[in-house]
This record gives C-alpha cells, sequence and structure tokens, in this order.
C-alpha cells in the first residue's frame, strides 16, 4: 500500500516537463515563474503538501497515508498553505525577493 | 492520479487562481471573484480566508477585550498585532496595540510594551499618533491609540515600485491601482515634492518629540502612516526610549528592520537625535529613488553595508532628483553623526527650504573627501573584520544590485530582472575563478529560478561540481536541465569531458563525433567558458581554443554581455599575445572601468603586455571598498605576476582573513612564499591547502615540488600522484613525477612518466628535455636519440631542436651503430639557417658535424668564426669562448689524427 512519491527532494525547478499548450503557457508565463519560486520560498511543509496536492494531485486521503496523518489534517494543511503561497507571490510580485530570502521560510513566521 | 481534467494540471489550476487573485478586486471578501471562478473555489475559498477573517486571528484571543472589541487585524509588528477595535464605552473607532502572546510571559517585553504606551502618551502632536488608553485584560496587555485612516509608506513604496516611471516623475499620476481601486492621494501630486513634504512632517514630529527627551529609534516606512490628505502621523516608538529608562532597550538585540538602521546603532555605540536623522534620511532616499540605500541578504550584512559603503547620490540613480535635495538626503545619511544635521529640526529646515526654492544648508561632498573619510573610517571596518566579513564574498555585487535597481526605474522590469540576473551571473562567475566554487551554486540556482533554463546559468551551476572534480554530480546537472543542453550543442563539450572522467570514454567520443562546431554568439561563449574550464584542468590548448570562441563570440554578440567579457579576459591572460591584452584591456576600460569585478582582470591581462598600465590599475586596489574574495584573487594574482610580491601577500592574507578555510587561499599565499624565497612557509601554505581543499590538483602539485626542492624526493612523489589521480592528465605533474621517481631511485618509472607527460603534451619542454636527458644520463642512448628525433620532427622550424639532432648524430660520445654523419651535418647546417644569424649553439655544433664527416677545414673555419661571433657583452660570453678553444684544438687534434 505505501506507494513511491518522488518529491523532488530541494528543488522544484524541474516541473517545466509538465505540458502546456501555447497560449496557456504565454498568459500564465509570468505567474507560472513567481509560482515556481514562491514554492521554492515557502516554508518545506507548505511545499510538501502543495505539491502532493496541486502537482501529483493526489486525493486527501493517499497525501494522508504518505505523511501519516488524517485526511482532515491534510486537508487543513493545504488550506493553511494557500493563502502563505498567494501571500509570497504577491511579495514576488512587488520584488520583494530579497526579503523573503532573509526569512527562513515564508510563512512559518505567522504560524510561530 | 484522480480528479484531473484532461487538459488542465494541478499547477496550472494553482497558476490561474493565484492569478485571478491577485489581479482582482477583492474587496468585497472575494464574493464576486468566486462568482466568476465557480471551478477554482476549492483553491481560492482558503486563499481568500486571511482576507475575509483579517489574518490569522490568534485562536486564543477574544473578540472582546476589557472596553474594546475587536474588528479585524490591520498590522503586525515586532511587539504585536494591531486591531481596528471599537470603545464600547465612547462608540469611537480605535487602534488597538496588543502584545504578541509569545512575549506576554516575559516580564522585560511587559515593560518595553508599557514603555512604549506611556512615550507615546506623553507626546503630542498632529504627526504622532496619540495614545488613548493603556491597559491588560485577562493576561493580554494592549494600548489604544486614535485610529488613523490611511496606508503605511512601506504599502505605498510598494506600490510606487509597482508604477511606471513617468507616472512617478509626472506631477498628476491617475491610473487606477489595482487591486486597491481608487489611487492613494499619495500619487496624485508631484512625486518628489510629496515625498519631502512627508518627510519634512516627520521631521517636524520627531523635533518635538526630540525636544521632550524620547527618540523615536526605530525609524522606517511601515512606521509612517499617510493619511489621505497626505499628511504623515508617527506610530510605533516600540524601542524609543524614555531619558529615564537606559538600560533596557540598551541590552536588546536591535528589534527593527536593520536597513533604516544609523551606523552608531549597528555598531552599539552612543544613540542621539542624530541617529533618528539619519533613519528618516535613509527613508527619504527609498522614497526618491524606490531603493534602499544600503541592501544585502542578511542582517549583518546589511548592518555592515550601513557602516561601510558610500551609497550613490539620489541624483545619479534618479535624473530629475533636484541636485540640493541630493545633497540633503547625503548630508542626513552620513555614516559620522557630526556631519550630519544636528537634529531632526534642521533637517526639517533644510527641507523645507528645498520645497520653497530657498538654498539649503547641504553641499556636495566632494570624491576627495569621500576617500578621507574612508580612510577614517578604517578602524571601524577592520574591528568589524573578524565577525562580520567573512559573508561578503557572497554580498559582493551589492553597488551592483543598487545600480540595478536604478535601471530599474529607467527602464522598468524586465531591464531590472536581466540585469538582476547578469549581476548574479558576474558574482557566479567570479566567486568561481575566486576559489569558492561551493558558494557559487546557489547563486546559480538563484539565476535559474529568475531564468529557468537560463544556458550560462546552467554551464556556471555545472563548473560549480567539475571545479571540484564532482563528475558524476555534474553528469546529473546536465541530465535534470535536459532542454537547455539540447537547445545549446556547446554543452556537448562539457558532457563529453564529464562521461570521459566516468571512465564513459566511448560515449564521450561517439557525442564529440557529430557535434556541430559552436556557431551562435551564446554557443560559442559556452564553448568559450568550458574550454577556459580545461585550462585550469591543464588540458594542452584549451586557453587558445577558448580565445578563438570567446572572441568571435564578442563579435557575433549584439550587446557586450559581462560574463563574455569576463570569460574572453582569463582565456586572453592565459592565451592572449599582446596585441589582444591591449584590446582586451581597453574594452574593459571602456565600458566598465567602475565595475571591480571586471577591471580586476586588467592587471593580470596586462602584466606582460604593458606593465606599467597594470600598475596604474592595481594603483586602485587600496581604496577598493567592496573586497570580495574574487576580486582580491585576481588582485593578488597580478601582483605577484608584476613581481610586487609584498603586495600579494599582504591582499592574499586579506582574502584568507575573509575566508581563513579557502584551499586556494593558501595555495595562491604559498605560491607568493615560494617566489619570495620563503620556501618552507610556503610548503606549509601548501599543506594546509590540501587539507582544506584535498582536490585542490595545483596545491597538490606544487607541495610535491617543495618537498621536491627540499630533497624529499619519496614525499614528493605521493603529492605528485595525489594530483594525478585528480587530473590525470596534468603534464606538469607527470613531468616532476618523473624526475621525482628517477632521484628516488626508480629510473624506469621515471621514464614512464615523462613519457606520459609527452603523451598528453606532446612538446612539453620540460618532460622532453628531462627524458633525453635522464636517458643520456643513464648511458641509454637510444632514447635520447629517438626522444631528439621525436623532437626535431614536431618542431620543424625551430632551429635549437635540429641542432639537438644533429648534435647527437655527429658525437663522438655515443654508440657508433647510432651515428648518422652525413645527416647531422644537413641538420646542422638547417639549424644555422633556421637561428637567421642568431650566435647560439648551431655554429658550434656545425663545426662538429663537418668535423665527423672529415671536412676538417670547415670545421675549423666555422669554430673560429663562431668564436669571433661570440658576444663580447654576454655573460657567458668567457665560458663559450673556452668551449669553442677546446672544440678547434680537438678539431685540429682530430684532422691531425685523421691525415696521418
Amino acid at each position: 500500500m505505501q506507494r513511491e512519491v518522488s518529491l523532488p527532494s530541494g528543488s522544484v525547478l524541474d516541473l517545466d516537463r509538465a505540458a502546456t499548450t501555447p497560449s496557456q503557457a504565454a498568459a500564465a508565463g509570468e505567474y507560472r515563474s513567481l509560482i515556481r519560486l514562491a514554492l521554492e520560498l515557502v516554508a518545506p511543509e507548505d511545499r510538501e503538501i502543495l505539491l502532493l496536492r496541486q502537482w501529483q494531485e493526489l486525493p486527501y486521503e493517499e497525501i494522508a497515508r504518505e505523511l501519516s496523518i488524517s485526511p482532515k489534517a491534510a486537508h487543513m494543511r493545504f488550506v493553511r498553505a494557500l493563502p502563505r503561497l498567494v501571500e509570497t507571490v504577491r511579495r514576488l510580485r512587488v520584488g520583494r525577493l530579497p526579503e523573503l530570502l532573509r526569512e527562513p521560510a515564508a510563512g512559518r513566521g505567522a504560524e510561530g | 492520479m484522480s480528479g484531473k481534467a484532461p487538459e488542465e494540471g494541478g499547477l496550472e489550476r494553482l497558476e490561474r487562481a493565484v492569478r485571478a487573485l491577485l489581479e482582482n478586486d477583492v474587496s468585497d471578501g472575494g464574493a464576486e471573484l468566486l462568482r466568476r471562478h465557480e471551478d477554482l473555489r476549492d483553491l481560492l475559498e482558503p486563499m481568500l480566508a486571511p482576507e475575509r477573517e483579517g489574518a490569522e486571528a490568534p485562536e486564543a484571543l477574544p473578540r472582546r477585550l476589557g472596553d474594546f472589541e475587536l474588528v479585524r487585524e490591520l498590522g503586525r509588528g515586532g511587539m504585536g498585532v494591531v486591531y481596528e477595535a471599537r470603545q464600547l464605552s465612547l462608540g469611537r473607532r480605535v487602534a488597538l496595540k496588543v502584545l504578541g502572546a509569545h512575549l506576554t510571559l516575559s516580564a522585560a517585553s511587559i515593560a518595553r510594551f508599557k514603555r512604549e504606551a506611556l512615550t507615546a502618551a506623553k507626546l503630542r502632536h498632529p504627526s504622532i499618533v496619540r495614545v488613548l488608553v493603556v491597559g491588560e485584560e485577562a493576561g493580554h496587555h494592549f494600548f489604544a491609540m486614535e485610529l488613523v485612516e490611511g496606508a503605511p509608506l512601506d504599502r505605498l513604496l510598494d506600490q510606487a515600485r509597482e508604477r511606471p516611471a513617468a507616472e512617478r516623475s509626472g506631477a498628476v499620476g491617475g491610473a487606477a491601482l489595482a487591486p486597491m481601486g481608487e489611487p492613494h492621494p499619495f500619487f496624485a501630486r508631484g512625486f518628489t515634492a510629496v515625498a519631502v513634504d512627508l518627510v519634512a512632517q516627520v521631521a517636524e514630529a520627531l523635533a518635538q518629540a526630540h525636544a521632550q527627551g524620547v527618540l523615536h529609534r526605530d525609524l522606517k516606512p511601515s512606521n509612517i502612516l499617510v493619511r489621505r490628505d497626505g499628511t504623515a502621523v508617527l506610530t510605533d516608538f516600540g524601542l524609543a526610549r524614555a531619558g529615564e529608562l537606559p538600560s533596557l532597550t540598551r541590552t536588546g538585540a536591535l528589534g527593527g528592520t536593520p536597513h533604516y538602521t544609523a551606523p552608531e546603532q549597528a555598531a552599539g555605540a552612543t544613540v542621539d537625535e542624530r541617529s533618528d536623522v539619519f533613519s528618516l534620511g535613509v527613508t527619504l532616499y527609498e522614497l526618491l529613488t524606490l531603493q534602499r540605500p544600503f541592501d544585502g541578504e542578511s542582517a549583518a550584512a546589511i548592518l555592515q553595508r550601513i557602516q561601510t559603503l558610500d551609497p550613490p547620490e539620489p541624483q545619479k540613480l534618479e535624473a530629475f532628483i533636484p541636485t540640493d535635495l541630493s545633497a540633503v538626503v547625503m548630508k542626513a545619511i552620513e555614516k559620522e553623526p557630526e556631519r550630519r544635521y544636528a537634529g531632526t529640526a534642521a533637517f526639517a529646515e533644510d527641507l523645507r527650504a528645498f520645497l520653497a526654492y530657498r538654498p539649503v544648508s547641504a553641499r556636495r561632498v566632494s570624491g576627495l573627501a569621500r576617500a578621507r573619510r574612508w580612510a577614517r573610517r578604517e578602524p571601524l571596518k577592520a574591528a568589524l573584520l573578524g565577525g562580520l566579513l567573512v559573508i561578503s564574498g557572497g554580498l559582493a555585487g551589492l553597488s551592483g544590485y543598487l545600480v540595478a535597481k536604478g535601471k530599474e526605474i529607467a527602464a522598468g522590469k524586465e531591464q531590472l530582472r536581466q540585469e538582476e540576473i547578469d549581476r548574479l551571473l558576474d558574482e557566479g562567475f567570479a566567486e568561481l575563478q575566486g576559489g569558492t566554487p561551493e558558494w557559487t551554486v546557489a547563486v546559480f540556482e538563484d539565476v535559474l529560478r529568475r531564468a529557468p533554463g537560463h544556458p550560462e546559468a546552467v554551464a556556471g551551476l555545472v563548473q560549480s561540481f567539475t571545479r571540484r572534480r564532482k563528475w558524476d554530480d555534474a553528469l546529473a546537472l546536465l541530465d535534470r536541465h535536459a532542454a537547455t543542453v539540447a537547445r545549446h550543442p556547446g554543452f556537448r563539450l562539457l558532457r563529453a569531458e564529464c562521461l570521459r572522467r566516468l571512465d564513459r570514454g566511448a560515449e564521450a567520443e561517439r557525442l564529440e563525433r557529430d557535434m556541430p562546431a559552436p556557431g551562435t554568439a551564446i554557443d560559442l561563449h559556452l564553448a568559450g567558458l568550458w574550454e577556459n574550464e580545461l585550462g585550469l584542468l591543464r588540458v594542452p590548448g584549451a586557453y587558445e581554443r577558448a580565445l578563438g570562441h570567446l572572441s568571435l563570440a564578442i563579435r557575433l554578440s549584439p550587446a557586450p554581455q559581462r560574463t563574455l567579457y569576463a570569460a574572453w579576459a582569463i582565456a586572453v591572460s592565459h592565451a592572449g599575445d599582446a596585441a589582444a591584452r591591449r584590446e582586451c584591456a581597453d574594452t574593459i576600460e571602456r565600458l566598465w572601468p567602475d565595475r571591480p569585478y571586471l577591471w580586476a582582470f586588467i592587471p593580470e591581462v596586462l602584466h606582460a603586455a604593458d606593465p606599467e598600465r597594470a600598475r596604474s590599475w592595481l594603483a586602485k586596489e587600496p581604496s577598493l571598498q567592496v573586497r570580495p574574495t574574487a576580486i582580491l584573487r585576481r588582485l593578488g594574482t597580478a601582483y605577484a605576476t608584476l613581481g610586487e610580491n609584498e603586495a600579494a601577500l599582504r591582499v592574499f592574507r586579506e582574502w584568507l582573513g575573509q575566508a581563513p578555510h579557502s584551499g586556494d587561499a593558501w595555495y595562491n599565499l604559498g605560491v607568493v612564499l615560494h617566489d619570495m624565497g620563503r620556501g618552507p612557509e610556503g610548503r606549509d601554505a601548501f599543506r594546509k591547502a590540501v587539507e582544506l581543499s584535498p582536490d585542490l590538483v595545483e596545491a597538490h602539485y606544487n607541495l610535491g615540488n617543495s618537498l621536491h626542492g627540499e630533497g624529499k624526493h619519496a614525499e614528493a612523489v605521493a603529492s605528485y600522484r595525489e594530483a594525478l589521480r585528480l587530473e590525470p592528465r596534468f603534464a606538469d605533474a607527470w613531468t616532476n613525477l618523473g624526475l621525482a621517481l628517477h632521484h628516488s631511485g626508480d629510473h624506469s618509472a621515471g621514464m614512464e612518466a615523462l613519457r606520459k607527460a609527452l603523451e598528453i603534451v606532446p612538446a612539453h619542454p620540460n618532460a622532453h628535455w628531462n627524458l633525453q636527458f635522464l636517458a643520456y644520463r643513464a648511458k641509454d642512448y637510444a632514447a635520447t636519440k629517438a626522444e631528439r628525433e621525436r623532437w626535431a620532427r614536431l618542431h620543424p622550424g625551430d632551429s635549437e631542436a635540429q641542432r639537438e639532432l644533429a648534435e647527437v648524430l655527429v658525437s663522438t660520445s655515443i654508440p657508433e651503430s647510432l651515428r648518422e654523419p652525413e645527416r647531422g651535418l644537413e641538420l646542422a647546417l638547417r639549424a644555422v639557417r633556421l637561428a637567421r644569424g642568431r650566435i647560439d649553439g648551431g655554429l658550434r655544433t656545425l663545426a662538429m658535424a663537418q668535423s665527423a664527416v672529415g671536412d676538417h677545414e670547415s670545421a675549423i673555419a666555422t669554430a673560429e668564426l663562431a668564436y669571433r661571433l661570440v658576444p663580447p657583452d654576454d655573460p657567458g660570453a668567457e665560458a663559450m669562448k673556452a668551449k669553442l678553444r677546446k672544440d678547434l684544438e680537438w678539431i685540429r687534434e682530430t684532422a691531425r689524427s685523421k691525415s696521418r
């Protein structure tokens, strides 16, 4: 029942293998790279859940098994990670990367 | 996989949701947004949660605190959370600052919190937020302030950064600001005048606070609120110190954002109102240029900049800033408090004078005065060296960063992005040269985050690993960036090299067989970069090929690209002729005279072609303020090549001060010590180098040379072998290994090693010389002859190569069977012709050859001619004459014995 999940260990930069149609790519170009960068910058726990859900596209039950938590907790974790990702993207858009890089990981502070 | 629409992946949905959220007005709590994007509801709802509820209100906090009912969160600071609240008894809206739960337990933080409230409560000024009530309820400490309808200045700055320059510098900016709706009136007037007026208001408010003995100590844009009528309100006296309570915050670590901290505050020295002048000056600087004068990637780095960096004048970054105003800002952010305005009142006065078109008191400081001040600040910097400078290597591009920021205003974001990427690439490649490839990985990865697949960044990243001989990792990286690699055939060189190193030579050959010659600028650039790398790995001819590729790349390249020119400079400094060296230096001097990363190449490039000019560039070294290790390495090497060993030693020691664990630094130090005749010290430095960087081939090699020089041949052999284990194609190491083996008694292994060197570099002069010489000494004349034959064939136009072979063919000291007098004569004649009048050994060998074939008369005539032609001022003249006298005697003797 254990399923191999190949999460990229350090980086999510290689996601560009995911196929897109040209028109999508053009429109979403800016956000694509911002989100990718934001995924690098958020706390590892956030990155993990966001990738499992949105990249691996696993149902919560499976994520729950993977992370040895309850499906409800998995959902909760995802729901909490989303606004932090958005906040990171928002700050990236206004050129606050240096600030983000100084922080240990985006979003962690808000929980503290 | 489940729940996935066939045409759209989860990440694409995420992108769509983020985009929808950030590009639309959600002031209605996102209701409209959700209606329009029903399919994204599962993502948008959680994303909207903070907008609806007030960001993550601590669960433990009740909705009501005493007389106050919390409405929503307004913001967070170091000390606590600020809420909008309703004061029930008076029915008025207030801002309620509640001490953060994590701080509640500490008596000190409670004391500090209360002090802030009391300090602020003492102050009465329209531009200082009024404190209404201080209280405690169910363990929560709070105070109520007037609610300011406005926006914090940092948020306005963010918005300003998003607006095109034209709107900012113009008198009226009307465009709506998504997602804020109507633009803040902040943008509706002339930007410069508004900014100055705002800061003047704050300065005046502070003047009053100072008069009452209260310093703010944490001035920054987020503490300045701007009302919709354009008036400023100062908040958050969180670090403020009332005169009677000095000890509490003195001991505490710096609480606020470091960007606005005064140098004396950063240094832990006494703080007074001039410290607030500094912080406010930095704020004005940022308002005018939209960039911070002191920035960095960590708090420590920023604080260091604050204490050491002279930022560019605002006018340099934004041409529309008047000279007077620029001078006012610079005066406010002087490093030494006594050079600043005496207080915020004087600062405000000058700002008001500027607004009223009156002359200001501040004057621009000349470059010379700046230099003098820099010299005076030196002790402070020295004091910090131990603690902070270690990080400076990684942050060295700061001045470049500021310039890049300046360009944002001029040319928009794409330009900025490009400039930032270029800066990072500069830094990465310089650092790669600077001997800390470990540090460069992060830099190149940063570039790849900004520009996925950026070919130079991929090349740099791969080199970070090949430099440390991690061929597996390098190959894995090339695979990871397969798309980029496929687009640029230049990468195949790299790939082939990795394969070869991993004993996959057949694959490497296959790859190289159908490799197209590099044709585009970027391919040539990549090929050049890689050949440079091979040059460092001692692959013969690599720098020459690099020079060819890079010169062509420069001609084909549409715009001057710094990394390309830097790579060119490296190739030129190894393989360029005098003309190429001058051209390279001229170009860099013309394009980037102010960029140390680039001009640091000039002295090294010029050292042989124009030592005077090389020295004149080196004269800039002592005044260089930002001194990353990459630059120190370049300049130290240049000093060393110019024979200025003392200076080289100083610079390399400074490098070591910054990076005591850099094997490269120890290695370079060792080379200089060795050149200064301080052999044992040099040897110890090399030992240290290999200890710290066991993969540093050069250090092993030079350690071997030192030991060899001390007669420790067996130890030398071990060092050379280690170098060769790491770098099997290191011909110099094979050569010296051959000698060391010979000296330690293993002649045949020594010969084997020398042959190996010649296999790799057929024209290796030392290997050639030693091989034939050691063979001769061991009476292996056949080997001597064979090697000289090979050498003469390899250098058909070289007089000395022909002469050498002629010598062995006619020599009476080798066995008869090996002698070929006729051919020897022919070769000797050729050698003399090729010498074109230079009088080297050619005539002497010719005489011997003539004698060997029995033409004694000619032999005597030749020897006599050679005798007469010996230049009288030559230091070896007497010795040569003595030899020729003996030759003549011998020829005459032979002639006599033959004629008998």
